[in-house]
């Protein structure tokens, strides 16, 4: 990034830094926004004592590829301690100890609940197992992280709701996009009507390759279904659960509603290899004011990776956790499309705030200068969003106070993951009801 | 970490091979996620915005190899340093503008350059950097370190035979190849990439090489190479390539640029110190023929070039 353009953000960014935008963000991401636009508040903060240091003690139960990037983020923030882990697979539980040296290993989630020094507990464990160990820590007084999707049953999902309220212990569900700056601007663009009401929605998340873990002694039954339990539909709920949950999420925070229906399309067509979930899903979800999203998770082919699109008739706004995917684009018929004039401009026009885009970084598509789309400049904000969603999480614990994506967020989520599979199973459209998300 | 990554597996089940290919290869993604310079919110750059402010906690991972970066920039008299995130975006406008850097920008990057402006606290696993634009740039070890993790855990999904690559300077080979010794590694030509000059035979050790060759640029007939002398701020000269086999791939990319940039009195002596770790430099005859290729030197060659388990086996 040139000087230039770093200024140019900078200088966007304190325009965009309104109040009203960080009221509805984790504190921890407002936080950051702020240092981002001047760090030597971070400095400051040190000083001053205001930089929260005050230990904590946490554990983790599944330390595989996600477990392992989940608690080298914890590890990188003062204060934080992971004394003790929990994973029935030896290499494994020998990551988990390079990433937190010196932590106790079990191979039974239930023994490092014992442990009363322990304040909170993360799980990235295959789907199924969530619900019960996320219960299990909060009955014995734990703060809980739990890695999305929330629970592999709709009653599992309310049960933990029911177990967080009962028990006043802190549940947060992995859906870190909740934790982006970027997405947090996004979210502030599309609410001040830049696009025109939002009347459909296009996510997708496309790869190419097998889903499959390698698992070194292919004879055994036992440790391909532990490995691979992606694939297994009595431990898995597949590609929805697993990729489709984040932008379904994304898509009810956006919308600031949840879909009444869902029809949907799936197979096992490409990978005939023995799994049991879809290698390919294709979904449509109604929004109670007529807005459809149309989602799509395939394996066999990469392009376009991954992305939500919110299109009205002014406009449409993509945005990603990739680096520099997220972009705007008018629409030719949109006169008045405010965000146009900043193409031309690297500061504030008219006095309008919140309005982020990097003019050195306009691209032209499709040769149609009237419809260029427009770079979302960086928030700026050097944590990624993984870091900030477990140290806003940290924060809860530290602060007592409840998390940003808590457990109902994420039961909605999982009662429209639910409902996609059983249209797709059954072939027709399932509905989706207030009931479904009420404890 | 800017370039190509290949996985070549050998073995008797192509299923489990592949699927274990596509992990190591994660495993990369997952290191330059970590390490990159042009992502914003990688780890690395996160240190590097914090590090002027606050001391910034790491964790045991990118303490080791912050660690071992501190100890090769002190053993090399400071020809490796990786604190030279300011060098690295003055030399890389230059080049792309076509033009050298004024003195007085090489000066300014000079202020924010160096190990020395990088204060490490063992005790509290933390890093604070002596102002802002002091920035740590992985670029010379991360594709080694890469390699490693990747191998590592290759290892521990018990494949015997592979060889791993980032992009073609750095190389580990697990193993051998089914019926060979070990895996024959060819030293290129410095101008001619398809031209062979001699090979290496490789088994469960690194091979990399830091050339001139590679992203260089040209100016007024001079060529500028991309690995900078971090103790003048220039590009360094010198040797047209530098070659260093040892143990792992995180030293052996390090060890190779570090060579390169101390030629090979200096760089011989480096690895002369390094156990197990062999060097084989090459320059070309200048302006009298610039296709005749000299061997500066080579240490420690044969010993190194063998597994250590199959010379005692011998």
């Amino acid at each position: 990034m040139s000087e230039e353009s770093s200024v140019t953000r900078r200088s966007v960014l304190q325009g965009t830094l309104s109040a009203a935008m960080t009221l509805g963000m984790p504190p921890v991401v407002a936080r950051a926004l702020e240092i981002a636009r001047d760090p030597a508040a971070a400095a400051g903060d040190a000083a001053a004592g205001k930089a929260d240091v005050t230990p904590v003690t946490l554990g983790w139960i599944g330390t595989g590829v996600q477990g392992q990037n989940d608690m080298t983020q914890l590890m990188r923030l003062p204060g934080v301690r992971i004394v003790a882990i929990a994973d029935i697979y030896p290499p494994n539980q020998q990551k988990a100890q390079q990433i937190a040296p010196g932590c106790q290993v079990f191979d039974d989630y239930r023994r490092l609940l014992d442990r009363k020094d322990i304040q909170g507990i993360g799980i990235a464990t295959p789907l199924y197992l969530h619900a019960r160990m996320a219960i299990d820590a909060m009955n014995a007084g734990k703060a809980v992280y739990c890695e999305k999707m929330m629970a592999y049953t709709l009653e599992e999902a309310r049960s933990m709701v029911r177990t967080a309220d009962r028990t006043g212990a802190i549940l947060q569900v992995g859906h870190q996009r909740r934790y982006s700056p970027d997405y947090h601007h996004a979210l502030d663009l599309l609410k001040k009507g830049y696009f025109g009401p939002i009347t459909h929605v296009r996510a997708q998340w496309n790869r190419n390759g097998s889903w499959r873990r390698a698992v070194p002694d292919p004879n055994n039954r036992e440790l391909e279904r532990l490995l691979n339990w992606r694939l297994y539909k009595d431990r898995s709920r597949g590609l929805m659960a697993e990729l489709g949950s984040h932008q379904i999420d994304v898509t009810n925070w956006f919308l600031g509603m949840h879909p009444i229906a869902v029809v949907g399309i799936g197979g096992i067509d490409y990978y005939k290899d023995g799994r049991e979930v879809h290698d390919n899903v294709q979904v449509v979800f109604e929004y109670p004011n007529g807005a459809k999203l149309t989602y799509q998770s395939i394996q066999t082919n990469a392009y376009d990776d991954f992305a939500e699109q919110f299109m009205g008739p002014k406009g449409t706004l993509i945005v990603s956790e990739a680096a520099g995917k997220s972009m705007m684009f008018r629409e030719q018929s949109a006169e008045d499309f405010e965000f146009a004039k900043f193409s031309q401009s690297k500061t504030k026009v008219g006095g309008r705030e919140g309005i982020l885009l990097d003019a050195g970084a306009t691209t032209k598509q499709d040769k149609r200068e009237r419809t260029a789309g427009q770079k979302l400049a960086g928030s700026g904000v050097s944590k990624n969003n993984w870091a900030l969603s477990l140290e806003d999480w940290v924060d809860c614990i530290r602060t007592r106070r409840k998390p940003f994506c808590d457990g109902r967020v994420g039961l909605a989520d999982t009662a429209c993951v639910l409902a996609s599979l059983k249209a797709m199973e059954e072939g027709k459209r399932v509905a989706i009801t207030e009931e479904m998300m009420t404890v | 970490l800017g370039t190509e990554f290949e996985a070549i597996l050998c073995g008797s089940n192509p299923d489990f091979l592949r699927d274990a290919a596509y992990e190591a290869l994660e495993e990369v993604h997952r290191v330059e996620l970590r390490l990159s310079h042009t992502r914003p919110d990688s780890d690395l750059c996160d240190i590097n915005a914090r590090a002027p402010y606050v001391p910034v906690l790491l964790d045991p991972e990118l303490w080791d190899l912050v660690r071992r970066a501190r100890e090769l920039h002190a053993r090399s008299g400071g020809a490796f340093d990786i604190a030279v995130g300011s060098l690295i975006r003055l030399w890389s406008t230059c080049r792309r503008e076509a033009r050298l850097p004024e003195p007085g920008e090489v000066a300014a990057a000079m202020q924010k350059c160096g190990m020395h402006r990088v204060h490490a606290d063992e005790a509290t696993r933390t890093l604070r950097t002596d102002q802002p634009g002091v920035e740590l740039n992985a670029g010379a070890c991360g594709k080694g370190y890469a390699v490693d993790r990747a191998v590592e855990h290759l290892r521990g999904l018990g494949v015997e035979s592979a060889l791993l690559h980032g992009g073609t300077s750095t190389v580990y080979a697990i193993g051998a190849p089914p019926g060979a010794e070990a895996w024959e590694i060819g030293i290129r030509h410095p101008d001619e990439p398809g031209r062979r000059l001699g090979s290496v035979l490789l088994r469960n050790r690194a091979l990399s090489t830091s050339g001139d060759y590679e992203q260089f640029f040209t100016l007024a007939g001079k060529r500028y190479s991309h690995i900078l002398d971090p103790r003048i701020g220039w590009p360094a000269t010198g040797v047209r390539s530098a070659t260093v086999l040892c143990d792992n791939a995180a030293d052996s990319d390090a060890l190779s640029t570090a060579a390169f940039v101390l030629g090979w009195e200096r760089g011989r002596a480096l690895i002369d110190s390094t156990p197990g770790a062999a060097l084989l430099m090459l320059d070309t005859d200048g302006g009298r023929d610039p296709q005749e290729v000299r061997l500066i030197g080579a240490v420690h060659w044969k010993a190194a070039v063998f597994d250590p388990a199959q010379e005692e086996a011998r």
